[in-house]
């Protein structure tokens, strides 16, 4: 390794470790519930002298508390957040308190860039051009064919109506979560716009004009056709992929199997569609609440869903 | 040679340009948010443990709501109080139990057991740590973005031993990781 590489190297891993760091802090922070209140000098006393006097007494207690239980119960290190449950993105890797938090903006984010089923839409529109070079190959046109492929251009249109810039406003520090999630989705939906395009500019300024002339160029028409599937065929895979990177956010923003939650404050968060287990830890307060709104997932054995309102019937005891 | 111009690192230009004196209060309301997890992670570099770090942090916050306070340069500011808070903790008796939260997300007290970062970065954050105390705060200063002129002026140092502290920090640390291409001449020669 030369003296520039390895400099270059070193930089790299400096740099990487400044960011990972960063990241845990920042996730440290934000799942406890954010930095602590702002205060002025003149409240700064009161709030010290609370702190210790709070600390020193309740603080001490429930430490001792929790060794005694500890050490009685023999408690296993918990196995980490996430473990087994196939996700593998980075995004599963924050801490389970930081997906929770910003568990509903991340579903609306993941709506805003998939608000229907752009994969269905593509796959029609291959289909149908498809089925047009079938029909150019026999020097043919089916009646309505340019109507249709106007239609078809309007349905694939909706693609750029996705976001172009982030939603939402990048944070002075780098690590915001929802950045990420926004990282995640933002590439697949530029790529696939990019696509859309391209299949676009194709379809209105060259196909729909070689159909419109007085004397169709077979073999032209025959071209074109064969680049616009082409080009909505890679369409199609890109929609696939956002399609996958949408999923992946619902999935981080639902899966709290395992999770430890103890220190997250659920007041005002949407739990609706969280997925949990046995192994789920939640704030004491809230536990019979959950328990309560919870049902029992159909496919999944062990696995319960959290419903819209507490329900009178108990979760069966096999759980 | 670890020499002064490779221990300038990415930064060229300085981080802050002075900004119109402001009311401390104004602006620990508008950095407050952004800036606290940035000055968390700089204390944790120079060896503060999580609890330390936050209070650190939150004092140099509060300090930045004295009435009367003006500031030009806040990024260095918030560093170079939050440092003297940090180290004003060190010499107070201490009392453990008062620094035990009840409830942390975070499970570490040190970086270097911070399981968040990979194998490769909590060694160096392990090797970072075992520098003496001036090439730990030159690091920090560096990675947060800072000039060599910027952390001199900050630390109280010339510039010319803040390159020097840098530099050295860089060949210790590239030498603990057996980086090839590392001169051996030249770490001699800083020593």
């Amino acid at each position: 390794m030369s003296h520039d590489s390895a400099e270059e190297r070193f930089d790299t891993l400096l740099a990487s470790m400044h960011e990972q760091l960063g990241v845990a802090v920042y996730d440290g922070l934000m799942g406890g519930g954010g930095p602590p209140e702002l205060h002025d000098p003149d409240r700064a006393l009161g709030r010290l002298l609370a702190g210790v006097h709070r600390q020193t007494g309740a603080a001490v207690g429930q430490r001792l508390a929790r060794r005694r239980k500890k050490k009685l119960a023999g408690e296993q290190p918990a196995a980490p957040e996430g473990c087994g449950q196939g996700g593998g993105t980075m995004l599963m890797r924050r801490p389970a308190a930081v997906r929770l938090k910003y568990r509903e903006q991340a579903l609306d984010m993941a709506r805003t860039y998939w608000p229907q089923d752009l994969v269905q839409i593509l796959r029609d529109a291959v289909d149908f051009v498809q089925d047009l070079v079938v029909h150019l190959e026999e020097d043919s046109l089916p009646t309505g064919s340019c109507q249709r492929l106007t239609q078809v251009g309007a349905s694939i249109g909706q693609v750029l109506a996705l976001p172009e810039s982030p939603q939402f406003p990048v944070a002075l520090a780098g690590y915001d979560y929802l950045e990420t999630v926004e990282s995640d989705l933002s590439p697949c939906a530029l790529r696939l716009m990019s696509e859309v395009r391209n299949a676009q500019q194709l379809l209105e300024s060259e196909l729909v004009p070689h159909l419109l002339a007085a004397e169709v160029s077979w073999l032209g028409a025959l071209e074109v056709a064969q680049d616009l599937a082409d080009d909505l065929d890679l369409a199609h895979r890109e929609a696939t992929a956002l399609s996958a990177a949408v999923k992946a956010v619902e999935e981080v923003s639902t899966d709290f199997r395992g999770a430890d939650l103890r220190s997250v404050d659920l007041e005002g968060v949407d739990l609706e569609g969280i997925r949990w287990d046995a192994a789920t830890v939640w704030p004491a307060e809230w536990e019979k609440r959950i328990w309560k709104a919870s049902l029992a997932a159909e496919s999944d054995r062990g696995v319960l869903i959290v419903g819209t309102e507490p329900r009178d019937s108990t979760v069966p005891a096999d759980l | 040679m670890e020499d002064a111009a490779s221990a300038e690192l990415r930064v060229s230009e300085p981080l802050e340009t002075a900004l119109p004196s402001l009311r401390g209060r104004d602006l620990a309301e508008e950095l407050h948010h952004a800036e606290y997890p940035g000055l968390v992670r700089f204390l944790l570099l120079h060896g503060a443990s999580w609890n330390e770090a936050q209070d650190a942090a939150q004092d140099a916050f509060t300090q930045m709501c004295q009435p009367g306070t003006s500031i030009s340069y806040p990024k260095a500011w918030l560093r170079k109080v939050a440092w003297r808070s940090w180290l004003r903790q060190q010499v107070r008796p201490e009392d453990p139990c008062s620094q035990v939260p009840a409830e942390s997300v975070v499970h570490w007290q040190t970086p270097a057991h911070a399981a968040e970062l990979g194998v490769e970065e909590r060694r160096v954050v392990e090797l970072l740590l075992k520098l003496p105390a001036k090439q730990r705060a030159a690091l920090a200063w560096t990675l947060d973005g800072f000039t060599t002129q910027e952390s001199a002026e900050a630390m109280g140092i010339t510039p010319e031993a803040a390159r020097q502290n840098l530099a050295r920090a860089r060949a210790t640390l590239k030498a603990e990781l057996s980086l090839e291409g590392f001169s051996g001449t030249a770490g001699e020669e800083e020593r």
